[in-house]
Order: structure tokens, then sequence, then C-alpha cells
């Protein structure tokens, strides 16, 4: 799509200068995704902002220097089923209005506001457990979904597999006990072991 | 003409296939499905490249893998080797939710499979005779057992030597040890339950690879457990990785894939099958090959389908079917019943590596004779891992920002995943049929599947839940979920008994060497064969069935006897 004479591409890679990433951590498929257009300007804002304040860059990069706003709009365009998108779009209005309008504070402030949000989005629920290895059920499915997302992402990217975590791809020997000390990090990856 | 056709190239016609080859006979090999090239094998894939997170796109999923969609190998790379269940009907009473499933392509499963590999024991063999239930097994284990040990050392099976009456040892490789979580287990279980064992599980992963391996290009795992996606360094065993390859190098294989078998070709002044029929799956063209002898490696409820629909005036209720037991007699593994535990007090220390297995406990209900109120039994496979990571924070309510990123560093807690394998019994009634009216694309009527889990299996699935509860609290576990029922009928993966071996000619389909009662050149050796299902899983004997019938029916060839 066209807007003011700049395609979609060029307005996310700008939404994401003014979060201090680099452009050059994204992934190009993302970007041509994004041109889906399934969320709003607004939309899309937030889900950048709830994205930084969830997982912040610190001494180890953050959910958006590694791309996981532009994943997330691939994963929408790619993936989500339309309720699915629905809702997540949904939940991005919802956080939208957190503290008189989310994207408007400033980091302390996101994270002020947010985490009381999360705590009682994330409150156990009693809705039937749908996979047993999956997080048990919370009581807005909805945004549970949204961070879960944020997360899976954020930590199958190359930076914090290697950074946050100790991923190696071909590990080539298997040791059954080794130490733990405080350098030792979880192994990470897609599996569940 | 050929000497011999196998229909199938998956785990027991790649090893029917190798075995005939070897012997010098031309063998055809028929595959339904497409070929499979290098290049279709993902384990290359990085965490962060897999397409969609390694997610199957919701709508496709919901329409073209409702079922595949319940197995855990199902991903986004690997659905590529998975049938679309759109594309691949069969029916079921509404009541009866059976899961069927599949992966139609040069190696079938064998790709995908889960590697568990264990022999049955002298007291699965007899379980029939002695409980007069379903058809008495026409061999004993120790017809087998050469036959395990030809089929392991060719394969490679990691395990380690038990002595265990009811869980045979074999040729193995060194296994993989147990890490520290899973030792406090050991020790704990064997301390607090006489006659139970925790065990390294027996896997078809070289730990080392031995000459013979090397010789085809195989390598040690690599440890790092994306074998369901296919392996570069062909270091677990499938078709494409060992048997297949050693049937070609013989020069006397000839593959040819998309060949779907309508029928087989019996000429009933001989009473011998003379050929197969088969429709291209692309093109449709029907074609005949012809062959001396014929041996249906097309999986379970492929077999029995096949066998259906080649009725005639002669066999009028399908081939080789006078006594009735084709498609009856279905049976699978009780499956998904599932007890995860985290173990606050676990040892202090880790691993390093992502095994291809975990450990496995032996059978230890009913093995000096009937003490229980169900009959059988039932082992289970688990595993310890220390996550951490996402899996550590996604449930916290209220975790976010620089305390979420130094939480998901940590090191999880102990936590073990334990799955109960139960045996379920032949049961006539639980049967395939070929659906009356509905056909596929290809015109080949659908499969109806009808089967159900028994009281037999009710009992059983209610202890294995309590054992699994017990176990893991007297090891200082908490049960954090437990399923009180099994996965659906077929979940297990383990489909099998639709052409039971037996005894009795009126009562069985195949004889001791897998040869069908009513027509001597046929023979029948994957899990379509078994004549009870032990709780095993069960390749590996489908595998040795195959190489011994395979030795055998040359022999009768070069006999003249076929």
């Amino acid at each position: 799509m066209e807007a003011m004479g700049v395609d979609r591409r060029t307005l996310l890679a700008r939404a994401l200068v003014l979060v201090g990433a680099s452009v050059a951590a994204v992934p190009f498929e993302a970007l041509a995704a994004a041109e889906a257009d399934l969320l709003s300007e607004g939309q899309r804002s937030t889900l950048i902002a709830a994205a930084d304040t969830i997982v912040p860059q610190t001494d180890t990069p953050g959910a958006v220097d590694v791309g996981v706003p532009a994943l997330f709009e691939a994963l929408l365009a790619n993936w989500a089923a339309p309720a699915t998108v629905t809702a997540l779009a949904d939940a991005l209005d919802r956080l939208a209005a957190l503290g008189g309008g989310f994207v408007a504070l400033n980091p302390a402030e996101r994270k002020a506001v947010l985490q009381p949000f999360d705590a009682a989005a994330l409150a156990p629920s009693d809705a039937p457990r749908a996979n047993p290895f999956g997080p048990a059920p919370a009581a807005d499915p909805a945004y549970q979904r949204f961070k879960e997302l944020v997360l899976t992402l954020y930590y199958l990217s190359q930076p914090a597999l290697t950074q946050e975590l100790a991923y190696t791809h071909v590990p080539g020997r298997w040791q059954p006990s080794v130490p733990v000390t405080p350098a030792t990090r979880p192994q990470g990856g897609p599996g569940m072991f | 003409m050929f000497d011999a056709i196998v229909i199938g190239s998956g785990m027991s016609g790649g090893i029917a296939a190798k075995e005939l080859c070897e012997r010098g006979l031309k063998v055809l090999v028929l595959e339904r499905g497409g070929d499979v090239q290098p290049a279709d094998q993902t384990d290359w894939m990085q965490p962060w490249q897999l397409p969609n997170a390694g997610m199957i796109p919701e709508a496709e999923l919901a329409a073209d893998y409702p079922v595949q969609g319940q197995c855990y190998a199902l991903s986004s790379a690997t659905k590529h080797l998975f049938v679309k269940d759109s594309e691949q009907p069969y029916q079921t009473p509404a009541n009866m939710p059976f899961s069927w499933i599949r992966g139609y392509h040069k190696g079938g499963r064998s790709i995908m499979w889960g590697r568990q590999t264990y022999r049955l024991s002298e007291m699965d063999f007899a379980a029939n005779a002695r409980d007069g239930v379903g058809s008495d097994w026409p061999i004993r284990y120790a017809d087998l057992a050469p036959w395990y040990d030809h089929i392991e050392n060719f394969i490679g099976v990691s395990g380690s030597m038990e002595g265990l009456d009811q869980l045979p040892d074999g040729v193995f490789l060194p296994p993989f040890e147990l890490n520290d979580g899973e030792l406090a287990f050991k020790a704990a279980v064997e301390g607090s339950f006489a006659g139970r064992k925790v065990i390294p599980g027996r896997v078809a992963n070289l730990r080392e690879a031995r000459e013979h391996h090397r010789a085809q290009g195989r390598a040690p795992c690599q440890v790092r457990s994306l074998c369901e996606r296919g392996c570069m360094f062909k270091a677990y065993h499938s078709s494409l990785n060992t048997s297949l390859p050693a049937a070609e190098k013989t020069g006397n294989l000839t593959l040819v894939t998309n060949a779907i078998v309508h029928s087989l070709v019996h000429d009933p002044a001989t009473n011998r099958v003379t050929g197969v029929r088969v429709i291209d799956a692309e093109t449709r063209v029907g074609t005949t090959y012809q062959a001396k002898l014929v041996f249906s490696c097309a999986s379970t409820i492929g077999t029995a389908m096949i066998l259906l629909n080649s009725a005639s005036e002669a066999h009028p209720r399908g081939l080789a079917n006078s006594s009735d037991m084709v498609g009856r007699n279905l049976m699978d593994h009780m499956y998904a019943l599932l007890t995860i535990a985290v173990f606050p007090n676990g040892p202090d220390s880790f691993y390093f590596g992502r095994r291809p297995t975990g450990f496995y406990i032996p059978r230890y209900r009913n093995l000096d004779g009937q003490s229980e109120e169900f009959l059988r039994g039932y082992g289970y496979q688990g595993g310890f891992s220390r996550n951490g990571g996402p899996g550590q924070v996604i449930g916290q309510p209220g975790l976010i920002g620089a305390e979420l990123k130094a939480a998901a560093r940590q090191l999880g807690p102990w936590t073990m995943f334990l799955g109960g394998f139960g045996e379920v019994l032949p049961n006539p009634e639980n049967r395939v049929t070929l659906h009356p009216t509905l056909t596929d694309k290809w015109g080949l009527p659908q499969a109806h599947i009808s089967a159900s889990m028994g009281e037999n299996e009710r009992k059983m699935a209610a202890q294995i839940q309590r054992d699994g509860r017990a176990m893991a609290e007297a090891a200082g576990g908490v049960v954090v979920t437990t399923r009180d029922e099994p996965g659906p009928f077929g979940l297990g993966i383990h489909e099998m008994g639709t052409a039971c071996m037996g005894t009795d000619p009126t009562k069985s389909v195949l004889g001791k060497w897998n040869q069908t009662h009513d027509v001597p050149n046929l023979f029948i050796t994957d899990g379509a064969a078994m004549a009870s299902s032990g709780c095993q899983n069960p390749s590996l004997t489908y595998m040795a069935l195959s190489a011994r019938a395979a030795d055998a029916a040359a022999s009768m060839l070069a006999e003249g006897v076929l």
C-alpha cells in the first residue's frame, strides 16, 4: 500500500528507528510481510512499544532489536487465522489504552502500567488445558497469546539464543552431567527437551 | 518379470528389499508417495530460520492436518513429510475417532519415527496362548532372536545391557547415559518399588559409528534431537539412510515412486499371486507389474486395504482372507498417558547436548503369571530436562522487562515427563474395512476404521497413571500435569494386527514365515503381521520379521516351492 507516498516497509523502518532499533537486524521477509497491512498505525506502534517493554534492551538486545515486531506482523500475515488476527489486534487496542495512551509514555511509565495489566491478564483461569506442554489457561487468552508469541519469537532469534541462552545447533556430544556455574545458561531451541 | 515385488519402502519394506536383494533376487519396490531428496531434510534450519517460528498456518493446519496435527513431530519444518488429511481421507464411526498418522514418500514413516527400539520377549510371544486371547503366535522368542541381532547390528542401536527377561538385551552400541535428574529418579524408583528398573532409552541412533555404519556414509549422532527433520549425518536408522542404500548397492533394486497399489493379481489355476496392479499417483495411468513373489509392507492399514480390495471369485472376502481375519484385530499402544512433574530438590547439575532419547521403564506387571486385574502390562518412556528460557517465564503473571530476561536465563528445575505405553489386546471387532461407497481421488475405496479401547485397557490406563504419580512422588516430584485417558486410538502410531500370524489357518492370516496361509507366494511383514502388541515400540520386530521372512522366501524360491 502507499500512504502519503511512503510504503509500508518504510513506515515500519521509521517506527523501528524511533525506538532505537537497527533496521539491518530485521529479516527482509518480515519487512515484506508487513505490507499485508493487518494492523493499523496505532496498533503497530503499540506492538513495538509493548514488545520493547516485555523484552527491553539490557546488556543484550531486546525484542525490538531482533525484529520481533516485524516478525510478529509476518506471523499475522502468514500464520494467523482471521479470528486470531482479530483477537491479537484487540489485545493491542486494550494495551494502547493503558496509562491514558501507552505509546506516549516513557519506558519506565510503560513498564509501570503494563506490569499490573500483565499480572491480571495471566492470572490462572479454570478453562480446560488444551496442551499439557503449553502454558496453563489464563484470564486473558488473547494477551497471553500475544505475550507468548513475542517471547517465542524473541527466544528463537539468533541474538537471544546465543547471548541470553546457550543454543548450539550441533552439540556434537552428550555429556550427561556438567556442573552448574554462574555462567550456565539454558540450552534453548525449538524442541521440548 | 521381477523375482519379488515389495509394496512399501518404509520401515519394513526397506529391510525386506535389502534382504531379498542381498540374496540375489531382482526386486521391485513400489512406493505410493514421491521421492525424497537430501534437500527435503530440514535439519540444517537454525531455530530462527524455521518458517513461522515452526508453526503451520492455523487455517492450513485446520483444513489439511486435523489428524496429523496431533503428532508431536509435525511442524512447519516437517509438514512435507506428512500426508494432508484433506487429500487422503478415511472414515470412522462418529464416536470412535482413530488418529491415522501417515507419511507417503520414499522411506515412509521411517524418516519421522521416534527411533525407540525394543525387543519383544518370550512372555510376549506366549501371551495369546497363555491368556486365550487372539491368535497364538506361530513363533517364539528363540525364532526371532537371531534376526533381532541381525537388524540391531545393521541399523545401530544404542542401549545398556540389563539382563531382564521381559526386555531382552541385544547387540548394542553404548547407551546415551541417564542425566543426573534421571539417576536420582532411578535410585528412588528402584529403591521404592521392587522389580522396577529405570534404564537408558534404547534408540536407533549411532552413539558410535562402527565400520559397517561408516561404510554407508553414516556418522555418530551429533546430539541435536532434530531427528524428525531428517539427518545429514545419517546417524539414525531410516530406509533412506540404511536399508534402501544397501538394497541399491546390490544392483538388484528397482524402485518406483508414485505407485499406488490398487490390488494384487491372483491366478486361481495356480493359486499364486502373479502381479500387482498400480495406479500412478500423478498421471493415474494403470500398470501391472509381475513377479514370482510379493511382500506387502504397505503398513498395517494399507496392507489390509490391498488384500480386501483384491477380492475375486476365488476369494470373495478379499485375498488371503479365508479366515475372515484380514482387517481385524487392529491394535495400537495406549499413548499420551502423561505425568509431568517438577523436582524442586533435584541435583545441582546440568547436561550438555540434546539426546535423541530419554529413559525407559520396562514392564513390571504380570511378569510371573496373572497378578493384576487386567491382562498384560505396560512400560514408560520419559526424560528429565532443565529448560529455562521462554517456557520458564511465559506462565508467570506480572513478569516483564529486565526481570523477565534475568529469569529466563536461569536454569529451570528438573522437570520429568513420563509417558505410559500400554498393551492393547487383539479384538476382532476392532477392524478396518473398505468403505462401501466413499472413494479417494484415485477411485480406491476409503478405509473405514472402527476401533475402541476395551475394559482391559481402561483398567490398565488407570493403573498406569496411579503408578506414574507414585513414582514421581517417591522421587520427590510435584506432579503438575496428568491425563486420565489415553490419546485417541492410533495416536501411538503403532497400529498393527490386521493380518495376524497364527498357528491356526482358520483364525489367522499368516504362518510362521509370514507367508499367507491361503496364497503361498504372498508374504506380509509389516505391522499387520502382529498377533499381539506387547507394550514395546514395535518397529524393530517388524524389521526382524521382514528379514527372517525374506530369508525364508528366498530359500523357498530357490527350492522351487513357491
